[in-house]
C-alpha cells in the first residue's frame, strides 16, 4: 500500500546509470575520435557535479567559510566536508569553463551515450535532491524549517555524513573514469586545453573522494545509516487505507503502519497551534486517550497471540513476546488513566475531533481487524469477539515480521501522541482553555455556573497523566525496538531513525564550548551557518555550567557537535528468531565497492600515464 | 433497581426540556461511570467500552451548555475508587450484570433512548443553544448505541 518513492531508489537509478556509462568508457579504444568523447563527458560531468555540489553545499553551506587556523577544531567529517564541497566546487568551474558553448543540444546531432548516461544519473540524483528538500520549507525569516517526522533525520549528523559520503563517493568513482578519457589519442591541439580541464576536475572529485574516505575511516558511517538514508520517503501523507474484507495479514499490516504514520503526521501540528486552535478540543483528546487505550489492548492480543505460535526451540523469542505483551499492557493502563482525566475536563474548543485522534481511531481499528479473527470485526459490537488463532495470524515467518513491525509502529505512534498531547495540554493549560463542571469540585468551590476554569491542581494531574502515558508508551516502544531487531523486520529503521536525531551529547557538555577562547569565534560563525554546526568538535574537556538559552553555544550544543559521535545503535542479532531480516541490499558494501574501483581505477589510470610518458621518452 | 435503570425511568417521565436535559445529562453520567467500572473486563469489547464512555463524555458536556439546564444540574455519580483493572472493587458495584453483553445490551438500550428524547428535544426546543446542545448531545447517545449495541437489522 505504501508505493512511495524512496531516495534510495534515485540513488540507485543514478548509480545504475553511471555503472553504465562506465561500461562503455571501458571499452573506448585509441581510434574513438578523442576531441568529441571529452566534449561529451565534459558535458555530462558538468551536469552531474553541478547536482553533487548543490548536494554537498545543502550539508555544507558555502557562505560558511572557515579560516584555515579553525579547522583543526572541526571534527574529521567536518574538516572532510568542506574540503569535498570545496573540491566540488573547483570541479564545476573547471567544467563550466571547458564546457562553455561545447554541451549536446536536442537540435544538434544526436547527443552521444556517454553523455545521456551521466545527464541521466545528474536527474536522479538531482530529484534525489528534491525528494529530501520536500521535508523542508522555508520560514518567513529565510531559516529551513522541518516539514515532516524525517526532517530532524535528514538534519541529523549520521544521516548527513551518510548521504555526503555517497554523493561525493558517486563523483569520484566517476572522475576516476572520465580522467582516463584525457589520456586516450585522437584529439586535436585545439582540444588540449579542454583535456586538461576535463583531467583537472576529476581528479579534484578524487581529492573530494579521498577527503571523504579519510573521514569515514576515522569515524566511519554505519550500515544502518545508509539504509536509513535510502529509506527516506518523498514528503507526501500515505493514503487513507480502505478495507475491502478480504485483506491478507500482510495487507492489513500494511494498512495499519500507513494509518500509523498518518497520526504521527497529523500529531505533529497540534502543539503548534494549541493556545487557539479548535482541534485542541477535550473531545479530540479524550478520543485519542480512548483509541490509544484500544491501540494498546490490540497490540497486547497481537503479541501474546504470536508468543502462542509454536517455535521450535524460540523459547527467547516466545519470552521477548510476552515481555513485550506485559510492556504493552502497561502502556494501556496509562492510557486509559488519561481517558478518564478527560472524563470531567474539557476545553473551551467546540465539539471538533483533530485530525490526529480520528486517524488514531483509525489505527486501533485497523489494530484490532489484525488482532480478532472475524473478517467484518469493527470497532463497535461485533457478532463475534473471538481472538485471531496464531496459525491465521502468523501463517509464515514474513507475517510474524510483519504484525511485529506493525505493533512497533503502533507503539511509535502512540508514544509520539502522547507526548504531543503532553505539550499540547500544558500549551491549552497556560492559555486557559482548559474546563471543568463545577460540579466535580470540591464543596470549597462556590461558583454559579456548571462550568469553570480548571484549578491548578487538576491541570498538574491531567499533565502528569499523559508524562506517565509518555514514558510507559516509550518504554513499550523501547521494547519493541528490540524485538524488531531481534526478528529484523522492516520497522528497525524507526529505531535508527529516533537514534539519529538522540542528542548523545547533554547541553552540559559543551558549556566549554563558549567558554574556550579558541572555539568562541567559530561558535560565532557558526550562529550564523545553520547546518554546519555539526562539524565543530568539543574541547577535550567539559564543564557543568548550564549554558544560557539564545547563545550560539546553546545552538551549538543541540547541534550535533562532536567527533566520534556516533548514535548507539541497537547491535543486531546475529542470528535472527523468526527467519532473515528484511533489509535491503548492504549499502555500506556498495560505497567501499565504490571506494575499491576507484582505487583501481586511479592506478589503472596512474600506470597508463607512465606507460604513455614511456612512449613520449 | 440498579442506576441505569433509573436513569432509564426518569428519561421516560421527563416531558418538559429542562426536565429532559436534566435526566439526559444524568444518563450519561450514569453510562460513562457504568463503562468506567467495567471496562477493565470488556475484553473482546473494550474498544466499544473505551470509545463509547469518550462519546457519553461528549454528551454530557454538550447538555451542560445548553442555556435551560436546570441548575444546579444532577450531581455528578461518586468517582469511583476503582482502579485500572482492580477487580475486587466489582463487589460494590450497584450495576450487577451477569455478564459484559448483557452490560453492553442495557447501556446500548439506555443510549438509544437518550438519543430518542434529545432528538426530539431538539426539535421542540426554541432557543438555538438548546438546539445544538439537544442535536450535538443525540449524535454522541447515537455513537454510543452504534458501538454497544447487538449486530444485526
Amino acid at each position: 500500500m505504501n508505493s512511495r518513492a524512496t531516495f534510495g531508489d534515485f540513488i540507485r537509478a543514478a548509480d545504475q546509470h553511471l555503472d553504465e556509462a562506465f561500461v562503455e568508457l571501458a571499452v573506448i579504444r585509441t581510434t574513438t575520435d578523442g576531441g568529441t568523447l571529452v566534449r561529451e563527458a565534459t558535458a555530462g560531468l558538468r551536469r552531474l557535479v553541478t547536482v553533487l555540489e548543490r548536494c554537498a553545499r545543502d550539508l555544507t553551506p558555502a557562505d560558511w567559510q572557515v579560516p584555515e587556523r579553525y579547522r583543526p577544531l572541526l571534527t574529521a567529517w567536518g574538516r572532510a566536508s568542506i574540503q569535498a564541497r570545496e573540491a566540488l566546487s573547483h570541479s564545476a568551474a573547471l567544467l563550466r569553463a571547458a564546457g562553455s558553448g561545447q554541451e549536446p543540444r536536442a537540435d544538434d546531432t544526436e547527443p552521444g551515450s556517454i553523455y545521456r548516461r551521466l545527464e541521466s544519473a545528474a536527474r536522479e540524483l538531482s530529484i534525489g535532491r528534491d525528494l529530501l528538500g520536500t521535508h523542508f520549507a522555508t520560514g518567513i525569516d529565510g531559516s529551513r524549517q522541518g516539514r515532516s517526522e524525517w526532517a530532524p533525520v535528514i538534519d541529523s549528523d549520521p544521516v548527513s555524513r551518510a548521504l555526503m559520503a555517497e554523493i561525493v563517493s558517486l563523483g569520484a568513482m566517476t572522475g576516476s573514469h572520465c580522467a582516463r578519457l584525457t589520456w586516450i589519442s585522437g584529439g586535436t591541439p585545439e582540444t588540449a586545453p579542454a583535456r586538461q580541464r576535463l583531467s583537472a576536475a576529476c581528479h579534484w572529485l578524487m581529492a573530494a573522494g579521498c577527503a571523504i574516505q579519510s573521514a569515514d575511516q576515522a569515524d566511519s558511517v554505519p550500515r544502518d545509516t545508509h539504509e536509513l538514508l535510502h529509506a527516506i520517503p518523498v514528503n507526501a501523507e500515505p493514503e487513507r487505507p480502505v478495507l475491502r474484507g478480504d485483506e491478507t495479514v500482510t495487507e492489513l499490516c500494511e494498512g495499519a503502519i500507513a494509518i500509523a504514520e498518518r497520526a504521527r503526521r497529523a500529531s505533529r501540528a497540534l502543539v503548534r497551534d494549541a493556545a487557539w486552535s479548535p482541534a485542541t478540543s477535550g473531545t479530540s483528546l479524550r478520543h485519542a486517550a480512548a483509541a490509544c487505550a484500544a491501540t494498546s489492548y490490540h497490540c497486547e492480543i497481537l503479541l501474546r497471540t504470536l508468543a502462542g505460535q509454536q517455535f521450535p526451540e524460540r523459547s527467547q523469542l516466545h519470552d521477548q513476546l510476552l515481555g513485550s505483551a506485559d510492556t504493552v499492557r502497561n502502556a494501556r493502563a496509562t492510557w486509559l488513566k488519561a481517558a478518564h482525566s478527560w472524563d470531567q475536563m474539557f476545553t473551551d474548543a467546540p465539539k471538533v475531533t483533530s485530525r490526529a485522534a480520528a486517524d488514531t481511531a483509525d489505527l486501533a481499528y485497523w489494530t484490532g481487524r489484525l488482532a480478532f479473527a472475524d473478517a467484518e470485526w469493527t470497532l463497535s459490537r461485533g457478532p463475534s469477539q473471538a481472538i485471531r488463532p496464531p496459525e491465521s495470524l502468523a501463517a509464515n515467518p514474513e507475517d510474524a515480521r510483519c504484525v511485529i513491525a506493525t505493533v512497533h509502529h503502533a507503539c511509535e505512534t502512540i508514544t509520539r501522541l502522547a507526548g504531543s498531547d503532553y505539550q499540547q495540554i500544558q500549551v491549552a493549560a497556560r492559555a486557559g482553555r482548559l474546563l471543568v463542571t463545577t460540579r466535580s469540585l470540591d464543596e470549597s468551590y462556590d461558583i454559579p455556573h456548571p462550568i469553570t476554569r480548571a484549578p491548578a491542581h487538576r491541570v498538574d494531574a491531567v499533565i502528569a497523566t499523559y508524562g506517565d502515558a509518555e514514558a510507559v508508551s516509550r518504554t513499550a516502544t523501547t521494547v519493541m525496538d528490540q524485538l524488531a531487531a531481534t526478528t529484523g523486520t522492516a520497522s528497525r529503521l524507526l529505531t535508527a531513525a529516533r537514534n539519529a536525531i538522540a542528542p548523545t551529547h547533554g547541553d552540559a557538555q559543551n558549556t566549554a564550548e563558549v567558554r574556550d577562547p579558541q572555539v568562541a569565534p567559530l561558535a560565532r560563525e557558526v550562529e550564523s551557518a545553520g547546518s554546519a554546526q555539526r562539524f565543530v568538535r568539543p574541547p577535550p574537556a567539559a564543564e557543568d555550567t548550564p549554558l544560557q538559552p539564545g547563545t550560539a553555544a546553546r545552538r551549538l550544543a543541540r547541534g550535533v557537535i562532536g567527533p566520534n559521535r556516533e548514535p548507539p545503535l541497537p547491535q543486531r542479532q546475529s542470528a535472527c528468531e523468526v527467519g532473515e531480516p528484511i533489509v535491503a541490499a548492504p549499502t555500506s558494501d556498495a560505497i567501499a565497492d565504490r571506494h575499491i574501483r576507484i582505487d583501481a581505477a586511479a592506478r589503472s589510470l596512474g600506470a597508463s600515464r607512465s606507460k604513455e610518458l614511456e612512449l613520449e621518452l | 433497581m440498579n442506576r441505569l435503570t433509573k436513569a432509564q425511568v426518569r428519561l421516560d417521565t421527563a416531558r418538559s426540556l429542562p426536565e429532559v436535559l436534566s435526566a439526559s445529562c444524568q444518563a450519561f453520567d450514569q453510562m460513562l461511570a457504568t463503562i468506567r467500572e467495567h471496562e477493565a473486563r470488556a475484553e473482546g469489547l473494550f474498544a466499544a467500552f473505551v470509545l463509547a464512555a469518550a462519546y457519553a463524555a461528549d454528551g454530557r458536556d454538550a447538555l451542560l451548555a445548553a442555556p435551560s439546564l436546570p441548575w444546579p444540574p444532577p450531581a455528578a455519580p461518586p468517582r469511583s475508587a476503582l482502579a485500572v483493572d482492580d477487580m475486587a472493587a466489582l463487589a460494590s458495584d450497584p450495576v450487577i450484570v451477569a455478564d459484559i453483553d448483557d452490560l453492553a445490551d442495557t447501556l446500548g438500550d439506555l443510549s438509544k433512548l437518550t438519543a430518542a428524547v434529545l432528538a426530539s428535544a431538539a426539535s421542540h426546543a426554541l432557543d438555538p443553544s438548546d438546539q445544538a446542545a439537544c442535536t450535538q448531545a443525540a449524535q454522541s447517545a447515537d455513537a454510543m448505541w452504534s458501538l454497544l449495541a447487538r449486530p444485526g437489522p
